[in-house]
């Protein structure tokens, strides 16, 4: 009875366990990725709504979120809706822009490339399709969004996004005339 | 004969109990009756349980506890859920993690301490790790702030159900279950309704873990909550299967579906399976009585040339409707070996007449433009159900149907910011009435028909105030009321309601046992009170801010206070219209976008907490609690 009892205390724990192991496991996963990845600063379009979850926060659009498939290398099976898709970006004239969609990996880089994984939302029409990298959203005080929102017209936002190696990717900050904004 | 009689004794209900109880002693005072007949008359029937005979944990004061700590531990948690929203500046986000991952180790630690060393505290030990349960999904919340991970809603959600089945399995928690539960359904439905694409994981998780775990948990609810969620699931993903070209067949599953349950529901007749006959029975009937109830209602629709026909239907519908006529089927035959009731006789009897209507649906696209004849499934059964039980009452559910069926399309709704003036003062005479009726008219049905009514209004009106939303038009369209009939109606529900709770003076708990409680002596003036402060305060144009969240704080106060009183009294319609009525309010406060995160988060954390130490104190106290015997 009693060593059937103090089993159950151990799986109790174990699940206490469990769901701090869950949560860590993405904020390790995320760390190591911000930490380890390759810095770039992308122009962005922000706009300012709000989640009961998570807070206020800012979507950013990117220019390589919206893939013309007339004008870059691609695989077409691998752009179905919900799929999978590494893009590559390149910098030309001083902007990031994407150079090449495949539903695998493509291997190594070129230098002043980098390459992302997203998965195509949105129905592929005609010539173009969306895709969704993970980095749609920048999350703020409460308040703090609209007043970047107010900005866009005057100033110069980007975002500085850090990619690791099997192209995953993570905003680090938001800068406006590259200078970092400070929430405090 | 007498034998006889006595062998299959009726069986009463609570409400006719009480009244053949109390008179019977009053025409044994009266003369008319002796001692021994009164004996004799009693015995003819079957007297509905006693307290004593009830198992410890249905004892009223005991969930009156669990609702208590479950509503304030849920207040805590989405209290600190809008905390971390909230996204407090110039604290490090490491420190916000520390603080999460603290918060949800002692919430559990701190419930399997009292679940192991305070057996006299087990709800509270169950509340404090549901807590936790509710921590840890702010936990995952604030990792994807942290690092700004844009995965929608359901992800997260499933993530944070799944953390949760441990506890409820090892602790056998119904509480956690339900949560793990709600949070299941909002992943599913996120899912579909976010790609438009059905999503078939979920089957796998309805039938292969929460199923199963009602079995596990012995939870009637939890299992009644699984089968309505399987049928919604059934007629969102075939809604998406159909696309556009949405089609009149699309409730042939839902129909079939429900068919299948009350066919299972014949597979519960004996053992220890039989408790759970009626949850099969109840949503079954409700899923085939809506989705049969729905064909006739498509007759006075013309029907849209895209639509889909036979030959265009998608496979998916052939199969699920294919499957489920297959269950219906091999259920009605491994049933008819079983011993069944009455009732399970009816069934088995109406079944081939109830996938008849169901199937009826194939056949409506030739009916469009004989209107009448699209009602021929449900008269087939009701005249079916008549045959077979010697019962009107389908018959008459008939002729109430009828009554929406006609005017169908033609309902034109109006909101006039003056009827919800006029309601929590018609809701309070209505009350008062049926306490009139109850008290001093000794006729309860009647009575709390009319409580249920009042409430209803009041809690209804209430709710509309507490949206800033809402209050704002009123006050953009406001204009002091000058009409005659609505101060004419104004008096009249005042004097209504002050004339009755005159008369119930002397009806006060304890003196009466059908008297109204303290916390009800209280509501009652608060309530009279609040269109005579809400036409001044709109009239001296102060309405904003501060009245919204006045109004937020009534609405509490009162549900919180007619919760208590129907658990008291033991009257489920009460608290189930106060707990509706309070998830409502409270879901709908966390769902506004436009009050501070912050504020949010203050106001439902305090209130968890009173709510919380209350419930724990109430436990330690629940022995002395007055219950109201009927």
């Amino acid at each position: 009875m009693n060593s059937k009892r103090s089993i159950s205390w151990l799986l109790a724990l174990a699940a206490v366990f469990i769901q701090i192991a869950f949560i860590l496991s993405i904020q390790v996963r995320k760390e190591w990725s911000l930490r380890s990845g390759k810095k770039i600063t992308v122009k962005i379009v922000p706009v300012d709504p709000r989640s009961v979850f998570r807070g206020d926060y800012i979507i950013l659009n990117y220019e390589f979120s919206r893939l013309s498939l007339g004008k870059i290398m691609h695989d077409k099976a691998g752009l179905r809706r919900g799929q999978r898709v590494f893009v590559t970006i390149a910098k030309t004239n001083g902007e990031w822009q994407a150079v090449a969609a495949s539903s695998e990996h493509p291997g190594k880089a070129g230098t002043d490339e980098i390459i992302l994984r997203g998965s195509v939302t949105g129905w592929p029409s005609g010539n173009s399709t969306e895709v969704n990298y993970g980095i749609e959203s920048y999350f703020v005080p409460e308040g703090k969004g609209k007043q970047i929102e107010k900005d866009i017209a005057r100033r110069m936002i980007t975002a500085e996004l850090s990619v690791d190696k099997k192209g995953y990717a993570s905003v680090c900050k938001i800068l406006i005339d590259g200078r970092e904004i400070d929430f405090r | 004969m007498e034998n006889g009689k006595v062998e299959a004794k009726e069986k009463l209900g609570q409400i006719m109990a009480q009244w053949l109880k109390r008179h019977l002693e009053l025409w044994v005072d009266a003369g008319i009756l002796s001692r021994g007949q009164q004996e004799a008359i009693t015995n003819l029937y079957a007297w509905p349980e006693q307290d004593a005979a009830r198992p410890a944990g249905d004892r009223p004061a005991l969930k009156l506890v669990v609702i208590l700590e479950a509503i304030g531990a849920f207040l805590i948690g989405i209290g600190v859920i809008s905390l971390v929203a909230f996204n407090w500046p110039g604290l490090p986000n490491f420190f916000k993690l520390a603080i999460i991952i603290a918060s949800i180790a002692s919430a559990h630690l701190a419930g399997f301490l009292f679940l192991a060393r305070r057996p006299k505290f087990e709800k509270a030990g169950l509340s404090l790790v549901f807590l936790g349960n509710l921590f840890y999904g702010a936990g995952i919340w604030l990792v994807a702030q942290m690092y700004h991970v844009n995965y929608g809603f359901t992800a997260a959600f499933f993530l944070w159900a799944i953390g949760i089945v441990p506890f409820a399995w090892l602790l056998k928690s119904e509480l956690n279950f339900f949560l793990a539960l709600a949070l299941f359904i909002g992943w599913t439905f996120g899912e579909a309704f976010g790609d438009m694409e059905p999503h078939l994981p979920f089957l796998i998780i309805l039938l292969g873990l929460l199923g199963p775990l009602s079995y596990y948990l012995k939870s009637k609810v939890g299992l009644a909550v699984c089968l309505a969620t399987g049928g919604a699931w059934l007629l969102v993903n075939n809604i998406l299967w159909f696309g556009e070209n949405i089609s009149i067949h699309l409730v042939a599953p839902l129909a079939l579906y429900g068919i299948a349950l009350l066919a299972i529901s014949n597979l519960h007749a004996g053992g220890r399976l039989a408790a759970y006959r009626q949850v099969y029975l109840v949503i079954g009937l409700v899923a085939a009585g809506i989705a049969i109830g729905v064909i006739p209602l498509c007759g006075p629709i013309k029907f849209d040339p895209r639509a889909m026909t036979l030959a265009t239907l998608p496979a998916s519908f052939w199969t699920c409707s294919g499957l489920l006529l297959a269950g219906v089927l091999a259920a009605w035959a491994l049933a008819r070996t079983t011993d069944l009731d009455q009732t399970g006789i009816e069934i088995n009897k109406m079944l081939p007449f109830l996938l008849a209507a169901a199937l009826f649906v194939f056949l409506m696209p030739f009916f469009k433009g004989y209107m009448t004849l699209s009602l021929l499934p449900v008269i087939l059964i009701a005249i079916a159900h008549r045959h077979f039980s010697k019962s009107t009452a389908l018959l008459n559910i008939l002729l109430v149907y009828l009554f929406f069926w006609l005017p169908f399309c033609l309902i034109r709704w109006e909101q006039p910011l003056m009827l919800f003036l006029l309601y929590p003062a018609y809701g309070a005479a209505c009350y008062l009435l049926g306490w009139n009726y109850v008290s001093k008219l000794h006729n309860a049905g009647l009575g709390n028909a009319f409580k249920f009514f009042g409430l209803f209004a009041v809690f209804a009106a209430l709710y509309t105030f507490s949206s800033s939303e809402i209050s704002r038009s009123f006050v953009k369209d406001y204009s002091f009321p000058s009409s005659f009939d609505f101060w004419l109606l104004m008096a009249v529900f005042y004097a209504g309601a002050i004339f009755a709770y005159v008369r119930l003076a002397g009806f006060a708990y304890p003196a009466h046992k059908n008297g109204l409680l303290p916390e009800e002596r209280f509501m009652v003036p608060v309530l009279l009170v609040i269109p005579a402060a809400l036409i001044a305060v709109y009239s001296c144009n102060l309405a904003g801010t501060r009245q919204v969240f006045a109004a937020n704080f009534c609405a509490i106060c009162m549900l919180m206070a007619f919760l208590v009183a129907g658990y008291r009294r033991r009257e489920a319609y009460l608290k189930a219209l106060a707990l509706v009525f309070l998830v409502l309010l409270v879901g709908s406060r966390f769902l506004e976008i436009e009050w501070s995160l912050l504020y949010k988060a203050v106001l439902f954390i305090l209130t968890g907490v009173i709510v919380l130490v209350g419930g724990i104190i109430f436990e330690k106290y629940k022995d002395k609690v007055a219950i109201i015997e009927q």
